[in-house]
C-alpha cells in the first residue's frame, strides 16, 4: 500500500507536475542538482508549503488533516537546523513530542539512544559539534514517531562514519524489526549518489522541478541520465560493494 | 523541567519588595498595621498612608513591571532574538502619542484621570493594527521593519505635538509623563492595568508551545503542527495590549522588557515557554524595587522611573550586545 501519493504536484516554478507514490517500508532517495526542487518537494510533503495538485496521505488528501494530526504522521528534518536558544539536548528532543502534547520520557530516551546522543542529554545544544547537533535534530524527529520521515540533506557536516550510520538508522526506521509497529517510510534528499545507491530502495531523480527518472538505483543511475541532468561523464559500478559512482574528467 | 526553586524564590522576593515599597516614604508608619486597618475599613493615619497613597503606587509598579516583563519574554521568543524589546512593535510610541493627544486636545474629558490611559491603549492598539497591516504575514523580520516604521511615524507626530505645544506647562507635563513614573497613580489605573495584564498575559501564555517550537525556526514549528501565522498574530496582539496599557499608564519605562527575560532565562533552562511567568514576576520585582529606590533618594525634584531604568539598563544592554557579538565571531 502507498503511504503517500503525489499527483500532479506543482509549486510555482519550483515543481512541475510531480507524480509518485511512496510505499510502506520504503526508503526513497531524492537526488538531483542544486535547485532541482528536492527541498520544495519535502516541504510540500510536510504540509508547510502551499501547492497545486494533490498529496494523499494514508489515502486521504493532506489538506483534510488538521495541522496537529498531520504533524503526528509526517516528521520533517529540515536542512541547516539551528536553535535560537541554548536549550538542553533533552529539551530539543522533547520538541518532537509537541504534536503529541506530552514529553514522554521513554520515547525521548529511546530516540536519544537510537542516534547515540544519550550521553549528552543534559548538555546545552550549542556546546556540541555540528555533526553531534545533526544527530540531536534527527532524534527530535524520531521522538515523534512519524509514519513518514522526511530528511533534507541529512549528511551535510557528518563524517564518513556517521554518514553511513545516519543512513542505516533511517533505513532501519523505514523497516523496524518489530512487527507490532505501524508501517513507516522515509524520504531522504541526498547529494552523494553512491550512498543513495547503497541505502535507498528507489531513487527519484529531479531536474528543474520535474521527475527525470524514478525507479530502482540501477534504473535511475545510468550514464545517460547523469549526463543529461548533471552534465558530467561518470563511471558507474552498482554491483561493487559499496556501489561506485565517480565523475570522469 | 525548570529549577523547582525559581517560582517560589520569585514569589518570596516579590513579597519582600512589596513590603519594602510600602515602608518607603516620608512619614513613619507601620506597614502591617496600616494595611490591616485599611483592609478593615478604619480611617486611621496609617491606613490612609499605606492604603490610599503607597499601595496604589506599589500595585501600579508591580502590574506595569509584570506587563513589560512578560511581553518582552514573548516578543524575544517570537522573534527568536534576545535583543528584541516591546518597544519594537510600535506599541510604546503609539501609546505615548495617544496619551499626548489627551494633554493637547483634552479628549475624553469625562474619564478624568484615566483619560490618558484609555487614549494610550487606543493609540497602542491603532499602532499595532497598522504595524500588522504593514507587516502582512507577522514574520519576524517584517514585524521588526514594520514596527520601526510605525514607531518612527508616531515618534515624529509626538515631536510635532511638542513643537506646537500650546503652552510651556502642557509641554512640561507631557515630557515628564513621557519620562515614565508610577507616582500619583490611583485605583482607577489599577482597574485598567489588571484586566489588560490578564487578557494580554493569557493570550501570550496560550501560545507558549508555539514559542518553544519556534526555537528551531519557522519550518520546524510549522512541521510540528503549529499555525505560525495565527500564533504570531495572537502573540503580537497580547504584547500590544500589555505594552500599550503599561506605557499609557506609567509612560515609557525602558529596558525592563529587554533585560528581565535575560535575567530569568538561565534559571528556566533557556526555554522560551518557561520564561514567561517568571519574567512577569521578575519584571514586577524590578520595577517595584526601582521605584522604592527612587523614593529613598533625598527630597528634591523626583528622579523619574523611566530615567532610572534606562540608566541602569543601558550598561546591561551594551553588555548583551557585546556577548552576542562574541557569539557570532
Amino acid at each position: 500500500m502507498a503511504l503517500v501519493e503525489l499527483h500532479q504536484l506543482s509549486l510555482d516554478r519550483r515543481l512541475k507536475s510531480v507524480s509518485l507514490s511512496l510505499h510502506e517500508g520504503e526508503m526513497l532517495g531524492l537526488i538531483g542538482p542544486n535547485g532541482s526542487g528536492k527541498t520544495s518537494m519535502l516541504h510540500c510533503l510536510a504540509g508547510i508549503e502551499p501547492y497545486q495538485g494533490s498529496v494523499q496521505f494514508l489515502g486521504q488528501s493532506l489538506q483534510c488533516f488538521d495541522d496537529v494530526e498531520r504533524a503526528r504522521g509526517i516528521g520533517l528534518l529540515p536542512q541547516g537546523c539551528q536553535s535560537a536558544w541554548s536549550l538542553s539536548v533533552r529539551d530539543i528532543i522533547s520538541l518532537g513530542r509537541l504534536a503529541w502534547r506530552d514529553e514522554n520520557p521513554q520515547k525521548i530516551s529511546d530516540a536519544a539512544k537510537a542516534t547515540g546522543v544519550d550521553r549528552w542529554l543534559d548538555q546545552p545544544i550549542d556546546k556540541l559539534s555540528g555533526g553531534e547537533q545533526l544527530r540531536v535534530w534527527l532524534a527530535r524527529v524520531l521522538a515523534g514517531e512519524p509514519r513518514v520521515l522526511l530528511a533534507d540533506e541529512p549528511l551535510a557536516s557528518l563524517d564518513l562514519y556517521f554518514q553511513s550510520s545516519m543512513l542505516s538508522l533511517l533505513r532501519h526506521y523505514a523497516q523496524p524489526a518489530s512487527q507490532t509497529l505501524a508501517s513507516r517510510s522515509v524520504v531522504v534528499s541526498l547529494h552523494d549518489l553512491s550512498m543513495a545507491a547503497r541505502f535507498c530502495d528507489r531513487l527519484c531523480l529531479l531536474n528543474q522541478g520535474e521527475v527525470f527518472a524514478l525507479g530502482t538505483p540501477a534504473e535511475v543511475l545510468t550514464k545517460q541520465n547523469l549526463m543529461a541532468v548533471y552534465q558530467v561523464n561518470t563511471r558507474i559500478d552498482l554491483l561493487a560493494n559499496p556501489p561506485i559512482i565517480s565523475v570522469l574528467d | 523541567m525548570i529549577k523547582p526553586t525559581l517560582l517560589p524564590s520569585l514569589v518570596l522576593l516579590l513579597i519582600l519588595s512589596i513590603l519594602l515599597s510600602l515602608s518607603m516614604g516620608s512619614s513613619e508608619v507601620s506597614v502591617i498595621k496600616g494595611l490591616w486597618e485599611w483592609l478593615t475599613g478604619q480611617e486611621t493615619l496609617d491606613a490612609i498612608v499605606i492604603g490610599d497613597i503607597r499601595l496604589p503606587r506599589t500595585l501600579v509598579a508591580l502590574l506595569v513591571g509584570a506587563a513589560l516583563g512578560i511581553s518582552g519574554a514573548a516578543l524575544q521568543g517570537l522573534l527568536r532574538n534576545p535583543l528584541a524589546d516591546p518597544g519594537l512593535t510600535g506599541a510604546s510610541q503609539g501609546a505615548a502619542l495617544g496619551a499626548a493627544s489627551v494633554f493637547y486636545f483634552g479628549i475624553f474629558p469625562q474619564l478624568g484621570g484615566a483619560a490618558p490611559a484609555v487614549a494610550g491603549l487606543l493609540g497602542a492598539g491603532l499602532a499595532m493594527m497598522l504595524m500588522l497591516f504593514l507587516a502582512g504575514s507577522a514574520r519576524q523580520s517584517m514585524v521588526i521593519m514594520a514596527g520601526l516604521a510605525i514607531s518612527t511615524v508616531t515618534g515624529a507626530l509626538l515631536a510635532m505635538a511638542l513643537n506646537f505645544a500650546p503652552n510651556p506647562y502642557a509641554m512640561q507635563e507631557l515630557v515628564f509623563w513621557l519620562l515614565g513614573s508610577v507616582a500619583n497613580r490611583g485605583f482607577d489605573h489599577i482597574w485598567i492595568l489588571l484586566p489588560a495584564l490578564f487578557i494580554g498575559g493569557s493570550l501570550v501564555i496560550s501560545q507558549r508551545r508555539l514559542l518553544l517550537g519556534l526555537s528551531l525556526g519557522e519550518n520546524v514549528a510549522s512541521s510540528l503542527g503549529f499555525s505560525t501565522k495565527m500564533g504570531s498574530r495572537i502573540l503580537v496582539l497580547g504584547a500590544a495590549i500589555l505594552v500599550g496599557t503599561a506605557v499609557s499608564i506609567a509612560g515609557a519605562i525602558g529596558f525592563v522588557g529587554l533585560i528581565v527575560p535575560h535575567l530569568v532565562r538561565p534559571f528556566a533552562k533557556n526555554r522560551p515557554d518557561k520564561v514567561l511567568v517568571p519574567s512577569a514576576l521578575a519584571g514586577a520585582i524590578l520595577v517595584c524595587l526601582a521605584d522604592s529606590l527612587i523614593r529613598s533618594l533625598p527630597p528634591g525634584p523626583e528622579l523619574k522611573l523611566g530615567v532610572l531604568t534606562s540608566i541602569l539598563g543601558t550598561p546591561l544592554f551594551i553588555w548583551l550586545i557585546w556577548r552576542e557579538r562574541r557569539r557570532w565571531l
